[in-house]
C-alpha cells in the first residue's frame, strides 16, 4: 500500500472512536505507550482538518521521516 | 495479539481482533509505515465501533465535514481540497514549514538521533512556561483555535505572547533566535534553524492536543488537564 490521498480519505471516513483506536494501535505498534499520550484530549476536528489539508509533498515527507526514524531503530522495543 | 506495551484501561473493548485481523509485524521483519497503517486501517474499519463522530467534534467548531475526496483539487499543489485555505501547521508565513523541516532533518540524519534528546530537554522548559497556570501545560492551548496561537494562555489575556512565568514560547522567542542567526557559525546556524522548525512542529502538535511529554507529575504539583474534552 502506498500512503496517498486515498488512504487519507479512508482515515477521514473513520469515526472518531475508530480514529482514536487507530492512533492507539499506531502508537503501540511503534513502541509508544498509548497511556502517555492523552488521546482523549485530541482535537479530532483539527486532526481531520490536517488530514484534509495534507499535500502529497506532506505525505511524502512524513513517510520519509517515518522510514528514516524506523531505520534508525526508533521503532521501539522489539 | 501481542502489544509492545500494556495499554491497560486505555485499550477499548472494541480493540479485539476481528475477522480481518492480520497478525502484527512484531514477530517478523519490520513493517513499513504504509503497510502498518494499511493493516491497522483494515482492523479498525472492520471494528463495529461507534460511528457517532459528529458529537465528539460538535464542540470544536470544525465538526465532521464529510471527506471531500476531490482528486481534481490540484494534488500536490498545496491546495486544500475542501476549498479552504491550505493547512499551515505553524501559522505558515513561510508556506509549509513542515516541508522545510523534513528536508532539513532528512539531509542531516544525525539530527534525527538528537530529536528524542531535544524533546526531553525542551520538555521541562516548555512546562515551566505554563507552570503558573495549572492545566495549561502542553495542552494549554487546546482551548484556543489557531488564532489563539499568539494569544498566549487559554485565558486569552491581552498580550498573551508573554507566557506566565516567562517560560518557553516558540512564537515569542523565534524572532529573537532568528535575530542572532547572522552572528552564528554555519553549524550553530543550522542547529538553530532546526530548533526553530522543531518548535513549529511542537506547536502544531500542541494545537492538535497531542502531548509528547509525560503527564505533569513533576514535583511542582501541577495537575494534568482533565481528560474530558473541555475545549471549545
Amino acid at each position: 500500500m502506498q500512503l496517498d490521498r486515498k488512504s487519507l480519505d479512508r482515515l477521514l471516513n473513520l469515526s472518531d472512536d475508530q480514529l482514536r483506536m487507530l492512533l492507539r494501535r499506531l502508537l503501540s505498534e511503534n513502541g509508544v505507550d498509548p497511556g502517555t499520550v492523552p488521546l482523549e484530549q485530541l482535537n479530532m476536528g483539527k486532526l481531520r482538518e490536517a488530514l484534509r489539508g495534507a499535500t502529497d509533498e506532506d505525505i511524502a515527507g512524513y513517510m520519509a521521516l517515518l522510514s528514516a526514524l524506523g531505520n534508525r531503530g526508533g521503532a521501539g522495543p522489539q | 495479539m501481542t502489544q509492545p506495551y500494556d495499554t491497560g484501561g486505555l485499550r477499548p473493548a472494541t480493540d479485539a481482533p476481528t475477522a480481518g485481523d492480520v497478525p502484527p509485524a512484531t514477530a517478523g521483519a519490520p513493517e513499513s509505515p504504509a503497510t502498518l497503517l494499511e493493516r491497522l486501517l483494515k482492523e479498525v474499519e472492520n471494528t463495529p465501533g461507534d460511528n457517532s463522530n459528529s458529537g465528539d467534534n460538535s464542540n470544536r467548531g470544525s465538526g465532521q465535514t464529510p471527506p471531500q475526496a476531490d482528486p481534481a483539487a490540484s494534488p500536490g499543489s498545496g491546495g486544500n481540497p475542501t476549498g479552504g485555505p491550505a493547512y499551515s501547521p505553524a501559522g505558515g508565513a513561510t508556506g509549509s514549514p513542515m516541508n522545510g523541516l523534513m528536508g532539513s532533518l532528512l539531509s542531516h540524519p544525525e539530527l534525527l538521533q538528537t530529536i528524542p534528546t531535544l524533546i526531553s530537554t525542551l520538555g521541562p522548559m516548555m512546562r515551566t512556561g505554563s507552570s503558573g497556570t495549572p492545566g495549561a501545560g502542553i495542552g494549554g492551548r487546546t482551548g484556543g483555535d489557531a488564532g489563539g496561537r499568539t494569544g498566549g494562555d487559554p485565558g486569552g489575556k491581552p498580550g498573551g505572547g508573554a507566557h506566565p512565568g516567562g517560560g518557553f514560547h516558540p512564537d515569542r522567542h523565534t524572532p529573537l533566535l532568528k535575530a542572532i542567526k547572522p552572528y552564528l557559525g554555519p553549524e550553530r546556524r543550522q542547529a538553530l534553524e532546526t530548533m526553530i522548525q522543531l518548535c513549529q512542529v511542537w506547536d502544531t502538535l500542541q494545537d492538535l492536543g497531542i502531548s509528547l511529554l509525560p503527564p505533569a507529575a513533576d514535583n511542582r504539583g501541577t495537575q494534568p488537564p482533565p481528560p474530558s474534552g473541555k475545549e471549545g
